[in-house]
């Protein structure tokens, strides 16, 4: 027999136990649902009334919203865990930095404080000597300058000391000749000579006096 | 194999929501390297309270000259200041009548006026001397008043430079020379010599010239108008003759 005859096949027998909700799968007989017991029945006062436990598809959606969920926090938690690893480490290296560049900075202000501290005594020395020197310079300027003045007065002196003695000079040639010179005598002019040497000379001692 | 793929979508966008909305909570990351701040810069406390030349001395002693004054009846001495590189002003008493001038700087270089000119009225010489002088005065611009620090810088009886410090006093009509002239009155202690002398103001400027002094510390001196007047219109100086 072929299938095309209509005898079911295997196959046919199987799928129709497949299709249970619409034959029996004892005597095959056609089952309507509203044979099902409990099963409300469209129209009829059963229909009405809430069921009593949830249907199988909105639970199942709730568990893969709840699983949704749930997945999103873990993966979420994983990120922000992933970043907060990279920056807690990131910071560390960056702290460590810090520290070496501390250490460094530490060092150098060491350092240059001991130059400015050997500076100033370096300074302090070269001012206290050029103080010294300025005083010197100051002190052989001035040396100088008294000596020069000295010479000037000695100069003075010596050109007072050579009119005296050119006047006594002119004195003792007077003396030879008296009547030639100074009809009125010699007494006044032999006076006035005097005065003035002895002027120069007092002055001359007050000068060595006074050095 | 859909739900699953569902799961991981809406995970992943989840995941890319939360980590976006938590940007704001979360720390940031650190700076690639250190901020140039990180190594502070500090300026250097060093300080020079000196003179403000490479030799010690001020630059008021650097203009400061005595001078030696030979006329008909002997010597004497005095102080002056350098206006410009050849020439040095004093007081018209010191020069006045000279036959010879030398001139002593702060650091014992002599030099030989070759010419000196007096003011007609107020005190005051110009001297011009054989030299180069490298350091010269500056002239203050400003007014005195009462209280101010004056410094003066001299040779009192062409001795050792001093620096006398002092402040004005008042202005008032000169009654050494009787010239009818308001000089400027100031507390400081000058000596004889210590004619010609600069008086400095607060800046280190010239804002007097010395012509006399008693001892009681009153020295007086010309306000530095009278110099002014006299350089822009050099017309005004007087020649100097010797008597002799």
């Amino acid at each position: 027999m072929s299938p095309a005859d209509g005898e079911p096949t295997a196959m046919q027998a199987v799928d129709a136990g497949t299709s249970a909700a619409q034959d029996s799968p004892v005597t095959g007989a056609r089952v309507t649902p509203d044979a099902v017991p409990g099963a409300p029945a469209a129209g009829t006062a059963d229909a009405d009334q809430a069921p009593t436990t949830p249907s199988p598809a909105p639970r199942r959606r709730l568990r893969w919203l709840w699983a949704t969920l749930a997945g999103i926090a873990a993966a979420a938690l994983v990120v922000v865990t992933a970043y907060m690893v990279v920056v807690t480490n990131g910071w560390r290296e960056y702290a460590s930095d810090l520290e070496a560049s501390l250490e460094e900075v530490k060092a150098l202000a060491a350092q240059d404080r001991a130059d400015r501290d050997a500076m100033e005594e370096r300074l302090a020395v070269v001012e206290s000597q050029l103080e010294t020197a300025n005083a010197r310079i100051t002190d052989l300027a001035n040396e100088e300058a008294n000596a020069l003045d000295s010479q000037a007065a000695l100069r003075d002196a010596v050109e007072a000391m050579i009119e005296c003695a050119d006047k006594r000079q002119e004195i003792i040639r007077v003396l030879t000749n008296p009547s030639l010179y100074f009809p009125q005598g010699t007494n006044a002019v032999r006076a006035e000579v005097d005065a003035f040497c002895q002027e120069v000379q007092t002055s001359y001692y007050e000068k060595l006096a006074g050095e | 194999m859909a739900p699953l793929r569902r799961l991981l979508a809406a995970s992943g966008v989840g995941a890319a929501v939360l980590v976006t909305a938590s940007c704001g909570v979360l720390p940031p990351l650190p700076p690639a390297v250190l901020p140039p701040t990180a190594i502070p810069s500090v300026e250097s406390t060093l300080a020079f309270d000196g003179p403000d030349t490479i030799d010690g001395f001020t630059a008021q002693q650097h203009v400061a000259v005595r001078l030696r004054v030979t006329d008909c009846g002997g010597w004497s001495n005095g102080s002056g200041f350098i206006i410009d590189e050849s020439r040095i002003i004093t007081n018209k008493h010191v020069v006045e009548g000279a036959t010879h001038i030398e001139v002593t700087t702060y650091d014992g270089r002599d030099y030989v006026a070759i010419d000196s000119l007096v003011a007609p009225v107020a005190d005051l010489a110009i001297v011009t001397v054989d030299a180069q002088f490298a350091d010269v005065a500056e002239l203050s611009d400003r007014s005195l008043t009462v209280g101010d620090p004056v410094t003066i810088v001299g040779y009192p009886e062409g001795q050792r430079l001093t620096v006398e410090d002092g402040y004005f006093v008042r202005t008032e009509v000169d009654s050494v020379l009787d010239t009818g002239e308001h000089v400027d009155a100031i507390r400081a202690h000058t000596l004889p010599g210590n004619s010609g002398s600069a008086v400095f103001d607060e800046d280190g400027k010239v804002i007097g010239i010395v012509y006399a002094s008693d001892t009681e510390q009153w020295t007086g001196a010309w306000n530095v108008r009278w110099l002014k007047e006299l350089l822009d219109d050099p017309s005004l100086w007087q020649a100097n003759p010797a008597p002799c």
